[in-house]
């Protein structure tokens, strides 16, 4: 029987012909189908994971840019819920970014996490995936799901060094593709609605219809199966980065009450 | 489906992602020129200088005190017999307040009887042994010599033999001897005389002091007593503490910080209040600065600070309770103040505030501080509705942009 299967996968896999790194990521927005198909076959993973952390050190310029907005508005909102100034805390901080060799060590630090972070979001989603696919009866392997997701990251590093080069140029916080920009552009994270709508974005949405397409294609998944595997991926993920954002606040309130303040 | 299908769907999903980013993008500016603040615009905490008639106080804590009190002691060796009053009681000057026992008293009458008896018996046998000498004693000898005189003529007249003559020498002998013995008495018994006389001139002297009734010294509130039925005592043993607890002679003692001192003055006016009576807010006045600044226990650290008294003529006061205390140094009617928080000092200690203007610019501006009151202090060369930034970051600077925020006030 396992003979059989195996010849039957060794036919098919002789039809599904190898694509160069080039193709797939012209199939990644052309013909995702296809790549998926290809991805079950010939699951490589370093090229675009190489590609995403590469793409993600774009982003460093506007990191002070962005840290700076994010102080404001911590301080703002830390001044309105308790009448304490946030960066009047952060003074020593601030001036120990105006030391260059701080403020080296903090590039270097921050050009680091860049680079790690996308392989670690590879590897968590991924573990996700599989976990979920596993108890749905699904046949694919660690590396599929991998090689699936560090093609599909390229995509959030994309649309990661789209929305921050306009929120830095805009001066906000705010991801102007997501769902917050268009019916609650005034909220902040404080809010929970916003945190909701500040959670899917367009990227995340596309992201997500393409690890759809994946799961069908490599576990030869129903469409409805598909959809309610990614469905519960998209939730857990919309719920968790919604529980973060408000979790800041939370713990701000809790730091705040520790430090004997009311 | 065609490659052209495929391109028109590809394109119409561009151009929705990007009519969506584009209007998101417009969304967001349109909210923030709403609100006329610029970008980027630094969070602070905005305060109007304001007119406000500034009270200079200095707030201190104090201790009602006595200025007056007596200590009754003991002026006898004696055994508390009854003790006529207790903590708290009044009292009237010469009230009797403790009795001692007789027993000792009638002790030292049968010493002093004693004595006398022993100095008589004295007196009696020093005369006696006096007569003796003179008359008895001294004739004896005189006779005894007249007798040797008479036996040494007759010996060497060969009359009488030797031991007639040795004889009449040694009744000569003891003649003389009996007279020095009797001196001797003499001498002793004077020195007994003496020592009676001091040892009854003491029991009586004793006699005199012994009081067996104390009283009050003045009239007063017995504050505390220190003995009871059945304890001996001793001359200088402390018996009552008794104080005139009227407000007459009551004072509020209180210590004011060095730094503080500066506006203190007599007959300032004062706020007092004191928790053992209620919330009522009584009114005195300094009556008294000390001349000298000392080290004192002020909270946790110690402080050269002066001691002030205050007189309150009309709070139900009592000796020992702690008060607080209010001192009015000085009112300042009608000038402009701002807030504390807003106040920084550069390096040269010069004062400055930072001002918020209409285009939401911020100005650095040099300030003279005046006088303090509460949170706010009188402020130079700021007019009246300037807006200043209370706290400000180390990010705000002269020439930056804020945005004044309104702070949610914890609820009280």
């Amino acid at each position: 029987m396992d003979m059989e299967n195996n010849e039957i996968f060794t036919i098919v896999e002789d039809e599904v012909q190898k694509m160069s790194f080039i193709q797939r990521l012209v199939s990644l927005f052309t013909a995702p189908v296809k790549l998926m198909q290809n991805i079950k076959y010939y699951p490589k993973i370093a090229a675009a994971l190489l590609l995403c952390m590469g793409l993600s050190l774009l982003t460093l310029p506007f990191v002070s840019k962005i840290t700076e907005i994010t102080t404001n508005m911590m301080s703002e909102i830390m001044l309105i819920r308790y009448g304490q100034d946030f960066i009047s805390f952060m003074e020593s901080t601030q001036a120990a970014a105006n030391n260059p060799q701080l403020s080296a060590i903090t590039t270097a630090s921050t050009t680091l996490v860049l680079l790690l972070s996308y392989p670690l979001m590879c590897v968590i989603k991924t573990l996700i995936l599989f976990i979920i696919t596993k108890i749905a009866k699904g046949m694919a392997t660690f590396k599929q799901y991998a090689s699936m997701y560090a093609h599909i990251l390229l995509i959030a590093v994309l649309g990661s060094i789209i929305t921050t080069s306009i929120m830095a140029a805009m001066g906000t916080l705010l991801d102007v593709s997501s769902l917050a920009a268009v019916f609650m552009p005034s909220g902040n994270f404080s809010m929970i609605p916003y945190n909701l709508l500040a959670s899917i974005s367009l990227f995340t949405v596309l992201e997500i219809i393409l690890a759809g397409i994946g799961v069908k294609e490599i576990n030869g998944f129903t469409n409805r199966k598909a959809i309610i595997v990614v469905s519960i991926i998209f939730i857990l993920s919309v719920a968790f980065t919604t529980i973060m954002a408000g979790s800041s606040v939370y713990m701000m309130d809790l730091s705040y009450k520790a430090l004997g303040y009311q | 489906m065609s490659k052209k299908n495929k391109i028109i769907i590809a394109a119409i999903i561009a151009i929705l992602l990007c009519s969506y980013i584009g209007f998101a993008i417009w969304n967001v500016s349109h909210t923030q020129v709403d609100t006329g603040i610029p970008k980027n615009a630094i969070p602070v905490e905005i305060e109007n200088s304001h007119i406000e008639t500034i009270i200079c106080k200095i707030n201190v804590k104090g201790t009602v005190e006595l200025i007056k009190s007596e200590t009754l002691f003991s002026r006898t060796s004696a055994t508390v017999e009854m003790v006529y009053v207790k903590e708290g009681d009044q009292v009237t000057a010469g009230q009797l307040v403790a009795e001692y026992d007789s027993k000792v008293l009638e002790n030292l009458q049968d010493q002093l009887a004693e004595a006398k008896l022993s100095l008589k018996s004295a007196t009696l046998n020093l005369k006696a042994a006096q007569t003796a000498l003179a008359g008895q004693d001294k004739r004896k000898l005189e006779n005894a010599g007249i007798a040797y005189d008479k036996a040494k003529l007759l010996y060497e007249a060969g009359a009488i033999t030797k031991q007639e003559f040795e004889n009449a020498n040694e009744a000569k002998i003891d003649a003389q001897e009996q007279l020095d013995n009797n001196l001797s008495h003499i001498s002793i018994l004077q020195v007994t005389i003496e020592q009676n006389e001091l040892k009854t001139s003491q029991i009586e002297k004793e006699i005199e002091n012994y009081t067996l009734l104390e009283y009050a010294p003045c009239s007063g509130t017995v504050l505390a007593s220190y003995i009871k039925k059945g304890d001996l005592v001793v001359p200088g043993h402390q018996l009552f503490d008794i104080a005139d607890t009227s407000l007459n002679n009551l004072t509020i003692t209180a210590v004011v910080p060095e730094n503080e001192a500066k506006n203190l003055a007599l007959s300032q006016d004062v706020e007092i209040r004191c928790t053992a009576i209620g919330q009522t807010i009584f009114k005195g006045r300094v009556s008294k600065i000390s001349s000298i600044a000392t080290k004192k226990q002020i909270g946790n650290s110690q402080e050269t600070a002066l001691t002030v008294e205050i007189r309150c003529e009309d709070a139900p006061l009592k000796a020992g309770y702690t008060i607080d205390a209010t001192i009015i140094t000085k009112i300042i009617e009608n000038t402009v103040v701002i807030p504390l928080m807003s106040t920084m000092r550069d390096a040269d200690s010069h004062s400055y505030v930072y001002i918020m203007h209409e285009d939401y610019s911020v100005e650095k501006r040099l300030v003279e501080l005046g006088e303090y009151a509460g949170i706010y202090v009188e402020a130079g060369n700021i007019a009246e509705g300037e807006r200043t930034i209370i706290n400000p970051s180390a990010q705000v600077k002269e020439g930056v942009f804020v945005k004044p925020v309104a702070i949610r006030k914890p609820e009280n």
